[in-house]
Protein backbone atom coordinates (compact mmCIF):
# COMPACT_ATOMS: atom_id res chain seq x y z
CA UNK A 1 0.00 0.00 0.00
CA UNK A 2 1.15 3.23 -1.43
CA UNK A 3 0.88 5.75 1.01
CA UNK A 4 2.21 9.45 1.05
CA UNK A 5 3.43 11.01 3.78
CA UNK A 6 2.93 14.87 2.79
CA UNK A 7 1.78 17.36 5.33
CA UNK A 8 -0.81 18.55 3.82
CA UNK A 9 -2.34 15.52 2.68
CA UNK A 10 -2.41 13.82 6.59
CA UNK A 11 -6.56 13.83 6.27
CA UNK A 12 -6.55 12.84 3.06
CA UNK A 13 -4.32 10.20 3.38
CA UNK A 14 -6.26 8.85 6.95
CA UNK A 15 -9.19 8.20 5.18
CA UNK A 16 -7.52 6.67 2.17
CA UNK A 17 -5.83 4.11 4.88
CA UNK A 18 -9.68 3.30 6.42
CA UNK A 19 -10.91 2.88 3.31
CA UNK A 20 -7.91 0.79 2.55
CA UNK A 21 -7.83 -1.54 5.85
CA UNK A 22 -9.66 -5.04 5.13
CA UNK A 23 -11.27 -5.25 8.60
CA UNK A 24 -13.78 -3.54 9.82
CA UNK A 25 -15.24 -2.86 13.04
CA UNK A 26 -18.38 -3.42 14.29
CA UNK A 27 -20.12 -2.91 18.21
CA UNK A 28 -22.36 -4.94 20.04
CA UNK A 29 -25.57 -3.57 22.09
CA UNK A 30 -23.38 -4.08 25.38
CA UNK A 31 -20.62 -1.97 23.53
CA UNK A 32 -17.82 -4.54 22.53
CA UNK A 33 -15.83 -4.27 19.85
CA UNK A 34 -15.17 -7.02 17.01
CA UNK A 35 -13.34 -7.32 13.68
CA UNK A 36 -14.55 -8.70 10.87
CA UNK A 37 -13.17 -9.47 7.38
CA UNK A 38 -14.18 -5.96 5.18
CA UNK A 39 -14.51 -8.34 2.06
CA UNK A 40 -16.57 -11.20 3.73
CA UNK A 41 -18.54 -8.81 5.99
CA UNK A 42 -19.85 -7.44 2.16
CA UNK A 43 -20.29 -10.81 0.27
CA UNK A 44 -22.31 -11.98 3.34
CA UNK A 45 -24.06 -9.10 4.69
CA UNK A 46 -26.71 -6.95 2.80
CA UNK A 47 -26.82 -4.67 5.34
CA UNK A 48 -23.34 -4.20 5.88
CA UNK A 49 -22.73 -3.97 2.27
CA UNK A 50 -24.80 -0.92 2.38
CA UNK A 51 -23.09 0.61 5.21
CA UNK A 52 -19.23 -0.08 3.78
CA UNK A 53 -20.18 1.11 0.28
CA UNK A 54 -22.38 3.99 2.06
CA UNK A 55 -19.16 4.99 3.94
CA UNK A 56 -21.16 4.45 7.51
CA UNK A 57 -18.75 2.46 8.80
CA UNK A 58 -17.30 4.06 12.14
CA UNK A 59 -13.77 3.46 12.21
CA UNK A 60 -14.20 2.78 16.35
CA UNK A 61 -17.18 0.60 16.19
CA UNK A 62 -19.62 0.49 14.14
CA UNK A 63 -22.70 0.45 16.44
CA UNK A 64 -25.48 -2.56 15.93
CA UNK A 65 -27.49 -1.79 18.92
CA UNK A 66 -30.26 -4.46 17.79
CA UNK A 67 -27.46 -7.20 18.80
CA UNK A 68 -25.80 -8.57 21.47
CA UNK A 69 -21.93 -9.09 22.08
CA UNK A 70 -22.42 -13.45 22.05
CA UNK A 71 -24.44 -12.85 18.97
CA UNK A 72 -22.36 -10.94 17.33
CA UNK A 73 -19.33 -13.00 18.20
CA UNK A 74 -20.74 -15.48 16.26
CA UNK A 75 -21.63 -13.55 13.63
CA UNK A 76 -17.96 -12.32 13.04
CA UNK A 77 -16.73 -15.71 14.10
CA UNK A 78 -19.10 -16.77 10.99
CA UNK A 79 -17.83 -13.90 8.65
CA UNK A 80 -13.72 -15.08 9.58
CA UNK A 81 -14.36 -18.93 9.25
CA UNK A 82 -16.50 -18.24 5.73
CA UNK A 83 -13.53 -16.19 4.39
CA UNK A 84 -11.03 -18.90 5.43
CA UNK A 85 -13.07 -21.65 4.10
CA UNK A 86 -13.61 -20.43 0.45
CA UNK A 87 -10.49 -21.79 -1.13
CA UNK A 88 -11.44 -25.82 0.53
CA UNK A 89 -15.01 -25.12 -0.80
CA UNK A 90 -13.75 -24.83 -4.05
CA UNK A 91 -11.23 -27.59 -4.01
CA UNK A 92 -13.99 -29.77 -2.60
CA UNK A 93 -16.57 -29.43 -5.23
CA UNK A 94 -14.10 -29.43 -8.37
CA UNK A 95 -12.26 -32.85 -7.07
CA UNK A 96 -16.23 -34.19 -7.17
CA UNK A 97 -16.40 -32.12 -10.40
CA UNK A 98 -20.37 -33.16 -10.13
CA UNK A 99 -23.38 -34.72 -7.86
CA UNK A 100 -22.43 -31.32 -5.95
CA UNK A 101 -24.57 -31.26 -2.79
CA UNK A 102 -28.21 -28.44 -3.81
CA UNK A 103 -27.20 -25.43 -3.32
CA UNK A 104 -28.56 -24.30 0.61
CA UNK A 105 -27.41 -27.19 1.91
CA UNK A 106 -25.04 -26.31 4.83
CA UNK A 107 -21.08 -27.62 4.74
CA UNK A 108 -19.79 -29.95 7.11
CA UNK A 109 -17.99 -26.90 9.14
CA UNK A 110 -21.45 -24.77 9.03
CA UNK A 111 -22.77 -27.50 10.72
CA UNK A 112 -20.51 -27.62 13.19
CA UNK A 113 -20.48 -24.05 13.60
CA UNK A 114 -24.45 -23.99 14.49
CA UNK A 115 -24.40 -27.48 16.59
CA UNK A 116 -22.09 -26.17 19.32
CA UNK A 117 -24.39 -23.50 19.98
CA UNK A 118 -27.29 -23.30 22.72
CA UNK A 119 -30.43 -22.57 21.71
CA UNK A 120 -30.27 -19.40 23.27
CA UNK A 121 -27.37 -18.81 20.93
CA UNK A 122 -28.93 -19.90 18.21
CA UNK A 123 -31.82 -17.47 18.42
CA UNK A 124 -30.07 -14.61 18.86
CA UNK A 125 -27.90 -16.07 15.70
CA UNK A 126 -30.60 -16.57 13.69
CA UNK A 127 -32.12 -12.86 14.46
CA UNK A 128 -29.12 -11.24 14.16
CA UNK A 129 -28.77 -13.05 10.58
CA UNK A 130 -32.13 -11.51 10.04
CA UNK A 131 -31.36 -8.50 11.20
CA UNK A 132 -28.16 -7.92 8.97
CA UNK A 133 -29.71 -9.66 6.12
CA UNK A 134 -27.03 -12.39 6.23
CA UNK A 135 -29.00 -14.79 3.28
CA UNK A 136 -25.96 -17.84 3.86
CA UNK A 137 -26.32 -17.47 7.76
CA UNK A 138 -30.13 -17.83 7.16
CA UNK A 139 -29.80 -20.74 5.67
CA UNK A 140 -27.28 -22.50 7.79
CA UNK A 141 -29.44 -21.36 11.23
CA UNK A 142 -32.69 -21.66 9.41
CA UNK A 143 -31.75 -25.66 8.41
CA UNK A 144 -30.27 -26.20 12.08
CA UNK A 145 -33.65 -25.22 13.11
CA UNK A 146 -35.80 -27.29 10.95
CA UNK A 147 -33.41 -30.47 12.32
CA UNK A 148 -34.32 -29.89 15.38
CA UNK A 149 -38.31 -30.03 14.28
CA UNK A 150 -37.96 -33.17 11.72
CA UNK A 151 -39.43 -36.13 12.99
CA UNK A 152 -41.35 -35.01 15.93
CA UNK A 153 -44.75 -34.46 17.18
CA UNK A 154 -46.26 -30.65 18.16
CA UNK A 155 -45.65 -31.86 21.88
CA UNK A 156 -41.82 -32.66 21.33
CA UNK A 157 -41.63 -29.78 19.34
CA UNK A 158 -42.52 -27.79 22.57
CA UNK A 159 -40.67 -29.56 24.55
CA UNK A 160 -37.69 -28.67 22.37
CA UNK A 161 -38.31 -24.78 22.26
CA UNK A 162 -40.09 -24.68 25.77
CA UNK A 163 -42.94 -23.34 23.89
CA UNK A 164 -46.16 -24.05 25.88
CA UNK A 165 -49.52 -24.54 24.07
CA UNK A 166 -51.31 -21.92 24.49
CA UNK A 167 -54.72 -23.32 22.58
CA UNK A 168 -57.76 -22.69 24.94
CA UNK A 169 -59.98 -25.72 26.43
CA UNK A 170 -62.49 -24.74 23.27
CA UNK A 171 -59.93 -24.24 20.87
CA UNK A 172 -58.04 -27.58 21.55
CA UNK A 173 -61.81 -29.28 22.12
CA UNK A 174 -62.58 -27.70 18.25
CA UNK A 175 -59.13 -29.19 17.04
CA UNK A 176 -59.98 -32.51 18.10
CA UNK A 177 -63.58 -32.48 17.11
CA UNK A 178 -62.05 -31.65 13.44
CA UNK A 179 -59.39 -34.30 13.76
CA UNK A 180 -62.21 -37.07 14.77
CA UNK A 181 -62.13 -39.52 12.05
CA UNK A 182 -65.22 -41.45 11.68
CA UNK A 183 -65.04 -42.45 15.19
CA UNK A 184 -68.41 -42.11 17.12
CA UNK A 185 -69.15 -44.24 19.82
CA UNK A 186 -71.98 -43.80 22.02
CA UNK B 1 -33.91 -19.61 35.28
CA UNK B 2 -37.00 -20.42 32.40
CA UNK B 3 -40.50 -20.66 33.94
CA UNK B 4 -42.25 -23.73 32.83
CA UNK B 5 -45.19 -21.24 32.98
CA UNK B 6 -43.99 -19.18 30.32
CA UNK B 7 -42.52 -19.93 26.83
CA UNK B 8 -39.43 -19.29 25.84
CA UNK B 9 -38.42 -16.65 23.08
CA UNK B 10 -38.76 -19.05 20.52
CA UNK B 11 -42.68 -18.69 20.15
CA UNK B 12 -42.14 -15.40 19.56
CA UNK B 13 -39.97 -16.29 16.64
CA UNK B 14 -40.20 -13.33 13.45
CA UNK B 15 -43.19 -15.44 11.46
CA UNK B 16 -41.05 -14.57 8.04
CA UNK B 17 -38.16 -16.67 9.32
CA UNK B 18 -40.44 -19.00 10.54
CA UNK B 19 -41.73 -19.46 7.10
CA UNK B 20 -38.46 -20.03 5.98
CA UNK B 21 -37.83 -23.07 8.26
CA UNK B 22 -41.11 -24.09 7.26
CA UNK B 23 -40.13 -24.46 3.99
CA UNK B 24 -37.41 -26.54 4.63
CA UNK B 25 -39.66 -29.38 6.13
CA UNK B 26 -42.14 -31.81 4.50
CA UNK B 27 -45.86 -31.62 5.03
CA UNK B 28 -46.40 -33.59 7.58
CA UNK B 29 -43.85 -31.86 10.21
CA UNK B 30 -45.16 -28.26 9.33
CA UNK B 31 -48.59 -29.01 10.20
CA UNK B 32 -46.71 -30.27 13.72
CA UNK B 33 -44.90 -27.38 13.69
CA UNK B 34 -48.28 -25.06 12.86
CA UNK B 35 -50.13 -26.72 15.95
CA UNK B 36 -47.38 -25.88 18.40
CA UNK B 37 -48.88 -22.80 19.61
CA UNK B 38 -51.14 -20.30 18.32
CA UNK B 39 -48.17 -17.80 16.97
CA UNK B 40 -46.59 -20.33 14.70
CA UNK B 41 -49.82 -21.32 13.63
CA UNK B 42 -50.32 -17.97 12.35
CA UNK B 43 -47.18 -17.75 10.97
CA UNK B 44 -47.86 -21.17 9.80
CA UNK B 45 -51.00 -20.25 7.71
CA UNK B 46 -49.14 -16.81 6.36
CA UNK B 47 -46.32 -19.34 4.66
CA UNK B 48 -49.20 -21.30 2.87
CA UNK B 49 -48.97 -24.52 5.19
CA UNK B 50 -52.41 -26.09 4.65
CA UNK B 51 -53.60 -26.27 8.22
CA UNK B 52 -56.56 -28.13 7.01
CA UNK B 53 -57.95 -31.05 8.58
CA UNK B 54 -59.76 -32.05 5.74
CA UNK B 55 -58.74 -35.93 4.00
CA UNK B 56 -55.57 -35.88 2.31
CA UNK B 57 -55.08 -38.49 -0.59
CA UNK B 58 -52.08 -40.46 -0.14
CA UNK B 59 -50.28 -42.21 -3.13
CA UNK B 60 -47.28 -43.88 -4.45
CA UNK B 61 -45.06 -40.66 -5.56
CA UNK B 62 -43.14 -41.80 -9.11
CA UNK B 63 -40.16 -40.63 -7.93
CA UNK B 64 -38.49 -43.04 -5.65
CA UNK B 65 -35.33 -41.79 -4.18
CA UNK B 66 -32.17 -43.30 -2.20
CA UNK B 67 -31.63 -41.33 0.59
CA UNK B 68 -28.12 -41.33 2.31
CA UNK B 69 -29.17 -44.32 4.97
CA UNK B 70 -30.74 -46.73 2.03
CA UNK B 71 -34.32 -46.52 0.23
CA UNK B 72 -36.63 -44.01 1.08
CA UNK B 73 -40.05 -44.27 0.07
CA UNK B 74 -41.93 -41.24 -1.10
CA UNK B 75 -45.38 -40.74 -1.40
CA UNK B 76 -47.40 -37.66 -2.58
CA UNK B 77 -49.94 -36.08 -1.08
CA UNK B 78 -53.08 -33.84 -2.35
CA UNK B 79 -55.68 -31.77 -0.18
CA UNK B 80 -58.81 -30.88 -1.64
CA UNK B 81 -58.54 -27.72 -1.06
CA UNK B 82 -55.56 -27.02 -3.52
CA UNK B 83 -56.23 -30.04 -6.18
CA UNK B 84 -53.34 -29.15 -8.27
CA UNK B 85 -50.74 -28.50 -5.25
CA UNK B 86 -48.44 -32.19 -4.84
CA UNK B 87 -47.01 -31.95 -1.43
CA UNK B 88 -43.98 -34.94 -1.21
CA UNK B 89 -43.66 -36.62 1.66
CA UNK B 90 -41.22 -39.32 2.77
CA UNK B 91 -42.62 -42.29 4.84
CA UNK B 92 -40.47 -43.36 7.16
CA UNK B 93 -38.17 -46.33 6.84
CA UNK B 94 -40.45 -48.72 8.67
CA UNK B 95 -43.18 -48.66 6.09
CA UNK B 96 -41.85 -48.27 2.87
CA UNK B 97 -43.65 -51.21 1.06
CA UNK B 98 -47.05 -50.99 0.97
CA UNK B 99 -50.38 -50.06 2.70
CA UNK B 100 -54.06 -50.90 3.41
CA UNK B 101 -55.74 -48.57 5.88
CA UNK B 102 -55.97 -45.52 7.35
CA UNK B 103 -57.84 -45.60 10.64
CA UNK B 104 -58.01 -42.03 13.01
CA UNK B 105 -54.92 -40.47 11.02
CA UNK B 106 -53.07 -43.72 11.26
CA UNK B 107 -51.58 -45.74 8.41
CA UNK B 108 -51.65 -49.11 8.13
CA UNK B 109 -48.66 -50.19 6.50
CA UNK B 110 -46.20 -53.12 5.80
CA UNK B 111 -42.68 -53.46 7.03
CA UNK B 112 -39.49 -54.42 5.40
CA UNK B 113 -40.75 -58.12 6.81
CA UNK B 114 -44.18 -58.20 5.71
CA UNK B 115 -45.51 -57.36 9.32
CA UNK B 116 -48.30 -54.71 9.55
CA UNK B 117 -47.86 -51.53 11.48
CA UNK B 118 -49.58 -48.68 12.15
CA UNK B 119 -47.72 -45.59 11.17
CA UNK B 120 -48.67 -41.89 11.78
CA UNK B 121 -47.68 -40.30 9.05
CA UNK B 122 -48.10 -36.88 10.74
CA UNK B 123 -46.25 -37.56 13.68
CA UNK B 124 -43.99 -40.52 12.78
CA UNK B 125 -44.79 -42.54 15.85
CA UNK B 126 -45.34 -46.43 15.02
CA UNK B 127 -46.98 -48.87 16.49
CA UNK B 128 -46.35 -52.51 15.21
CA UNK B 129 -48.81 -55.02 15.21
CA UNK B 130 -48.78 -58.78 15.44
CA UNK B 131 -46.38 -60.71 13.07
CA UNK B 132 -47.60 -62.45 9.12
CA UNK B 133 -46.26 -65.90 10.82
CA UNK B 134 -49.41 -65.58 13.01
CA UNK B 135 -51.54 -66.53 9.89
CA UNK B 136 -51.28 -70.22 9.49
CA UNK B 137 -51.51 -69.98 5.56
CA UNK B 138 -47.82 -68.14 6.23
CA UNK B 139 -44.64 -70.40 6.80
CA UNK B 140 -41.29 -68.29 7.46
CA UNK B 141 -38.11 -69.55 5.99
CA UNK B 142 -35.23 -68.88 7.92
CA UNK B 143 -31.61 -68.86 7.14
CA UNK B 144 -28.80 -71.09 9.48
CA UNK B 145 -28.90 -68.25 12.02
CA UNK B 146 -32.58 -67.91 12.23
CA UNK B 147 -33.38 -64.67 10.07
CA UNK B 148 -36.60 -65.05 8.32
CA UNK B 149 -35.45 -64.89 4.23
CA UNK B 150 -38.67 -65.97 2.85
CA UNK B 151 -42.17 -67.20 2.92
CA UNK B 152 -44.25 -70.08 1.96
CA UNK B 153 -47.86 -69.22 1.53
CA UNK B 154 -50.73 -71.49 1.00
CA UNK B 155 -50.09 -74.50 -1.20
CA UNK B 156 -47.94 -72.69 -3.03
CA UNK B 157 -43.99 -74.51 -2.30
CA UNK B 158 -42.28 -71.56 -4.26
CA UNK B 159 -40.57 -69.11 -2.08
CA UNK B 160 -42.05 -65.69 -1.71
CA UNK B 161 -39.78 -62.56 -1.03
CA UNK B 162 -39.94 -61.15 2.56
CA UNK B 163 -41.18 -58.06 1.61
CA UNK B 164 -43.19 -59.14 -1.57
CA UNK B 165 -46.50 -60.99 0.25
CA UNK B 166 -46.65 -57.77 2.22
CA UNK B 167 -47.88 -56.34 -0.79
CA UNK B 168 -50.91 -58.58 -1.88
CA UNK B 169 -51.56 -60.31 1.55
CA UNK B 170 -53.43 -57.98 3.07
CA UNK B 171 -55.94 -56.42 1.40
CA UNK B 172 -57.48 -54.13 4.51
CA UNK B 173 -57.40 -53.42 7.80
CA UNK B 174 -59.80 -51.08 10.56
CA UNK B 175 -59.19 -50.15 13.64
CA UNK B 176 -61.79 -49.71 16.73
CA UNK B 177 -60.66 -46.54 17.82
CA UNK B 178 -57.63 -44.19 17.77
CA UNK B 179 -54.77 -46.42 19.12
CA UNK B 180 -52.85 -43.06 20.69
CA UNK B 181 -55.54 -42.56 22.79
CA UNK B 182 -55.77 -45.59 24.69
CA UNK B 183 -54.09 -49.07 24.17
CA UNK B 184 -57.05 -50.98 23.74
CA UNK B 185 -57.63 -50.75 20.80
CA UNK B 186 -58.75 -53.90 18.22
CA UNK B 187 -57.54 -54.10 14.69
CA UNK B 188 -59.53 -56.16 11.89
CA UNK B 189 -58.01 -57.42 8.82
CA UNK B 190 -59.12 -58.58 5.69
CA UNK B 191 -56.64 -60.92 4.22
CA UNK B 192 -55.19 -63.73 1.52
CA UNK B 193 -57.45 -63.44 -1.28
CA UNK B 194 -59.98 -60.98 0.13
CA UNK B 195 -61.72 -64.07 2.08
CA UNK B 196 -60.04 -64.43 5.64
CA UNK B 197 -60.88 -62.06 8.54
CA UNK B 198 -59.12 -61.76 10.96
CA UNK B 199 -58.71 -60.09 14.52
CA UNK B 200 -55.76 -58.66 16.74
CA UNK B 201 -57.27 -57.29 19.91
CA UNK B 202 -54.05 -55.14 21.09
CA UNK B 203 -52.34 -56.59 24.52
CA UNK B 204 -52.77 -60.26 23.42
CA UNK B 205 -49.90 -60.17 20.61
CA UNK B 206 -51.76 -62.05 17.81
CA UNK B 207 -54.20 -62.69 15.07
CA UNK B 208 -56.90 -64.59 15.40
CA UNK B 209 -58.26 -66.20 12.44
CA UNK B 210 -62.37 -65.17 12.12
CA UNK B 211 -63.70 -66.36 9.33
CA UNK B 212 -62.63 -67.81 5.61
CA UNK B 213 -64.54 -67.86 2.18
CA UNK B 214 -63.86 -70.95 0.74
CA UNK B 215 -61.49 -70.39 -2.09
CA UNK B 216 -64.06 -72.12 -4.65
CA UNK B 217 -66.87 -69.47 -3.65
CA UNK B 218 -66.89 -66.59 -5.98
CA UNK B 219 -67.92 -64.18 -3.55
CA UNK B 220 -64.79 -62.11 -1.43
CA UNK B 221 -64.64 -59.60 1.42
CA UNK B 222 -65.49 -55.69 0.06
CA UNK B 223 -65.34 -53.93 3.11
CA UNK B 224 -64.95 -53.58 6.84
CA UNK B 225 -66.22 -51.12 9.42
CA UNK B 226 -66.52 -50.42 13.01
CA UNK B 227 -69.77 -49.06 14.22
CA UNK B 228 -71.20 -47.97 17.47
CA UNK B 229 -68.75 -50.95 19.17
CA UNK B 230 -69.06 -54.00 16.74
CA UNK B 231 -67.07 -54.50 13.77
CA UNK B 232 -69.50 -55.23 10.38
CA UNK B 233 -68.22 -56.94 7.28
CA UNK B 234 -69.59 -56.65 3.74
CA UNK B 235 -69.00 -58.89 0.88
CA UNK B 236 -69.55 -57.97 -3.07
CA UNK B 237 -72.56 -60.31 -2.94
CA UNK B 238 -73.80 -57.98 -0.92
CA UNK B 239 -74.05 -60.24 3.06
CA UNK B 240 -73.42 -58.40 5.99
CA UNK B 241 -71.63 -59.65 8.52
CA UNK B 242 -71.63 -58.34 12.42
CA UNK B 243 -69.11 -59.59 15.02
CA UNK B 244 -68.21 -60.26 18.65
CA UNK B 245 -65.45 -60.09 19.94
CA UNK B 246 -65.89 -60.87 23.90
CA UNK B 247 -62.61 -61.68 25.38
CA UNK B 248 -61.46 -65.03 25.37
CA UNK B 249 -64.17 -66.65 23.15
CA UNK B 250 -63.44 -66.66 19.32
CA UNK B 251 -64.63 -64.24 17.07
CA UNK B 252 -68.27 -65.23 16.38
CA UNK B 253 -70.49 -63.10 13.74
CA UNK B 254 -74.36 -63.19 12.96
CA UNK B 255 -74.65 -63.33 9.30
CA UNK B 256 -77.33 -61.10 7.21
CA UNK B 257 -78.61 -61.36 3.82
CA UNK B 258 -76.31 -64.84 3.78
CA UNK B 259 -77.56 -64.98 -0.02
CA UNK B 260 -76.67 -61.02 -0.94
CA UNK B 261 -78.64 -58.84 -2.87
CA UNK B 262 -78.63 -60.41 -6.23
CA UNK B 263 -75.81 -57.87 -7.50
CA UNK B 264 -72.67 -59.63 -7.62
CA UNK B 265 -72.03 -59.09 -11.55
CA UNK B 266 -73.17 -55.70 -11.58
CA UNK B 267 -70.91 -54.56 -8.53
CA UNK B 268 -67.92 -52.90 -9.02
CA UNK B 269 -66.97 -51.27 -5.20
CA UNK B 270 -69.19 -51.94 -2.33
CA UNK B 271 -68.49 -49.67 1.09
CA UNK B 272 -69.98 -49.83 4.57
CA UNK B 273 -70.57 -46.54 6.53
CA UNK B 274 -71.19 -45.37 10.11
CA UNK B 275 -72.64 -42.16 10.02
CA UNK B 276 -72.74 -39.65 13.32
CA UNK B 277 -76.21 -40.11 13.86
CA UNK B 278 -75.91 -43.73 14.62
CA UNK B 279 -77.03 -45.45 11.22
CA UNK B 280 -74.85 -48.23 9.18
CA UNK B 281 -75.37 -47.55 5.23
CA UNK B 282 -73.72 -49.70 2.72
CA UNK B 283 -73.09 -47.87 -0.46
CA UNK B 284 -72.98 -50.25 -4.17
CA UNK B 285 -71.48 -48.96 -7.36
CA UNK B 286 -72.93 -50.40 -9.82
CA UNK B 287 -72.46 -50.87 -13.74
CA UNK B 288 -75.01 -49.38 -15.95
CA UNK B 289 -75.52 -48.69 -19.31
CA UNK B 290 -77.68 -46.04 -18.86
CA UNK B 291 -75.09 -43.61 -17.33
CA UNK B 292 -72.33 -41.32 -18.72
CA UNK B 293 -69.65 -42.94 -16.77
CA UNK B 294 -71.71 -45.95 -16.94
CA UNK B 295 -71.53 -46.24 -13.07
CA UNK B 296 -74.21 -45.15 -10.64
CA UNK B 297 -74.35 -45.51 -6.57
CA UNK B 298 -77.27 -47.00 -4.59
CA UNK B 299 -77.70 -46.45 -0.82
CA UNK B 300 -78.77 -48.87 1.51
CA UNK B 301 -80.10 -48.31 5.60
CA UNK B 302 -78.39 -51.45 6.85
CA UNK B 303 -81.27 -52.14 9.44
CA UNK B 304 -79.70 -55.08 11.69
CA UNK B 305 -82.57 -55.31 14.29
CA UNK B 306 -85.26 -56.03 11.04
CA UNK B 307 -83.23 -57.73 9.52
CA UNK B 308 -84.03 -55.43 6.30
CA UNK B 309 -82.10 -53.06 3.86
CA UNK B 310 -83.74 -49.90 3.39
CA UNK B 311 -83.21 -47.97 0.09
CA UNK B 312 -82.73 -44.47 0.84
CA UNK B 313 -83.75 -41.61 -1.91
CA UNK B 314 -80.56 -39.44 -2.81
CA UNK B 315 -82.01 -36.58 -1.32
CA UNK B 316 -81.87 -37.09 2.04
CA UNK B 317 -79.24 -39.84 2.43
CA UNK B 318 -76.24 -37.76 4.06
CA UNK B 319 -78.08 -34.60 6.16
CA UNK B 320 -75.05 -32.73 5.08
CA UNK B 321 -72.61 -34.54 5.56
CA UNK B 322 -69.61 -35.95 3.06
CA UNK B 323 -68.31 -39.53 2.68
CA UNK B 324 -65.16 -41.16 2.66
CA UNK B 325 -64.81 -44.37 1.61
CA UNK B 326 -61.75 -46.92 -0.18
CA UNK B 327 -58.75 -47.86 1.71
CA UNK B 328 -59.18 -45.88 4.36
CA UNK B 329 -62.06 -46.62 7.56
CA UNK B 330 -65.15 -44.87 5.95
CA UNK B 331 -66.13 -41.42 7.66
CA UNK B 332 -69.10 -39.79 7.30
CA UNK B 333 -67.80 -35.94 7.97
CA UNK B 334 -70.15 -33.14 8.48
CA UNK B 335 -70.26 -29.67 6.73
CA UNK B 336 -70.73 -27.63 9.84
CA UNK B 337 -67.23 -28.43 10.51
CA UNK B 338 -65.78 -29.16 6.91
CA UNK B 339 -67.53 -26.41 4.93
CA UNK B 340 -64.90 -26.99 1.76
CA UNK B 341 -66.47 -30.46 1.59
CA UNK B 342 -69.34 -30.58 -1.62
CA UNK B 343 -72.84 -32.03 0.31
CA UNK B 344 -74.61 -35.14 -0.71
CA UNK B 345 -70.68 -36.60 -2.07
CA UNK B 346 -69.68 -40.04 -1.83
CA UNK B 347 -65.49 -39.37 -1.69
CA UNK B 348 -64.09 -42.65 -2.90
CA UNK B 349 -60.96 -44.51 -3.91
CA UNK B 350 -60.45 -47.89 -5.65
CA UNK B 351 -59.76 -50.32 -3.47
CA UNK B 352 -58.10 -53.77 -4.23
CA UNK B 353 -61.07 -55.40 -5.71
CA UNK B 354 -60.00 -53.01 -8.78
CA UNK B 355 -56.73 -54.99 -8.28
CA UNK B 356 -58.41 -58.57 -9.25
CA UNK B 357 -57.99 -59.15 -12.80
CA UNK B 358 -60.13 -62.59 -12.46
CA UNK B 359 -62.78 -59.99 -11.77
CA UNK B 360 -62.54 -58.70 -15.59
CA UNK B 361 -64.62 -55.94 -15.79
CA UNK B 362 -63.96 -54.70 -12.12
CA UNK B 363 -60.39 -53.92 -13.07
CA UNK B 364 -61.30 -51.24 -15.77
CA UNK B 365 -63.32 -48.44 -16.40
CA UNK B 366 -63.23 -45.73 -13.39
CA UNK B 367 -60.46 -43.30 -12.51
CA UNK B 368 -58.70 -44.01 -9.19
CA UNK B 369 -60.11 -41.30 -7.05
CA UNK B 370 -63.81 -39.65 -7.90
CA UNK B 371 -66.39 -37.64 -6.14
CA UNK B 372 -69.92 -38.93 -6.98
CA UNK B 373 -72.68 -36.68 -6.37
CA UNK B 374 -75.97 -38.96 -5.16
CA UNK B 375 -78.10 -35.99 -6.00
CA UNK B 376 -77.19 -35.11 -9.16
CA UNK B 377 -75.73 -38.85 -10.15
CA UNK B 378 -72.17 -37.00 -11.71
CA UNK B 379 -68.99 -38.69 -10.93
CA UNK B 380 -65.84 -36.30 -11.44
CA UNK B 381 -62.50 -36.46 -10.87
CA UNK B 382 -61.53 -35.26 -7.54
CA UNK B 383 -58.11 -34.28 -8.79
CA UNK B 384 -57.90 -32.86 -11.92
CA UNK B 385 -54.34 -33.35 -12.59
CA UNK B 386 -53.59 -36.64 -11.10
CA UNK B 387 -53.01 -39.23 -13.34
CA UNK B 388 -53.94 -42.72 -11.77
CA UNK B 389 -51.80 -45.44 -12.41
CA UNK B 390 -52.98 -49.35 -11.55
CA UNK B 391 -50.19 -51.09 -11.25
CA UNK B 392 -50.49 -54.61 -9.55
CA UNK B 393 -47.60 -53.96 -6.84
CA UNK B 394 -48.51 -51.10 -5.75
CA UNK B 395 -51.08 -49.74 -2.95
CA UNK B 396 -54.31 -47.93 -4.09
CA UNK B 397 -54.30 -44.88 -3.08
CA UNK B 398 -55.58 -43.87 0.40
CA UNK B 399 -57.65 -40.93 2.40
CA UNK B 400 -55.80 -40.14 4.98
CA UNK B 401 -56.71 -37.02 8.09
CA UNK B 402 -54.34 -35.39 10.37
CA UNK B 403 -53.71 -36.94 14.02
CA UNK B 404 -51.50 -35.06 15.98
Amino acid sequence: MEVDKGKGEAEETRKVAEADRDTVTLKSSDGKLFEVSKEAAARLSTVLAGMIAGGSIDDNGTDLKQIGSEALENVVDYCNKHANSIPSAALISSSISFNTAPFKEPEEWERKFVDRLSHDALFDLVEAANFLGMERLLDVTCHKISEMMKGKSPDQIREVFNIKNDYTKEELEEIRQELAWAFYDD
Amino acid sequence: MTDPCLSSRWADLPSDLLGRILQLLELPEALSVASVCTSWSSAASAAGVPCSHTPWLMSWSDLRVNDSKGRACRTDFRSLLHTFKVYDVTLSRGCSLAWCGASHGWLVAADELSNLLLCNPFTFATIPLPPITDFDCVEAVRDSEGSIVGYLSGNKQSRIGVKGIGRWFYQKVVLSCDPSQNGNYTAMLIHYDANQVSFAVAGEGCWRLASTIPQENKDRYADCVFHRGRFYTLTLCGTIEMWNLDGSCEPKKIVFFPRGDGKFMKVFLRFLVSTPWGHLLQISFLWSSHCIKRIRAQIHLVDIVKNRLVKLRSAEVFQEHAVFVGQNHSACLSLKNFPELKPNCVYFTRTWLAHREIWGFRSQGVGGVGIYNLQSRVLEEAFPYYAHKLQDNLPCEVWVTPNL
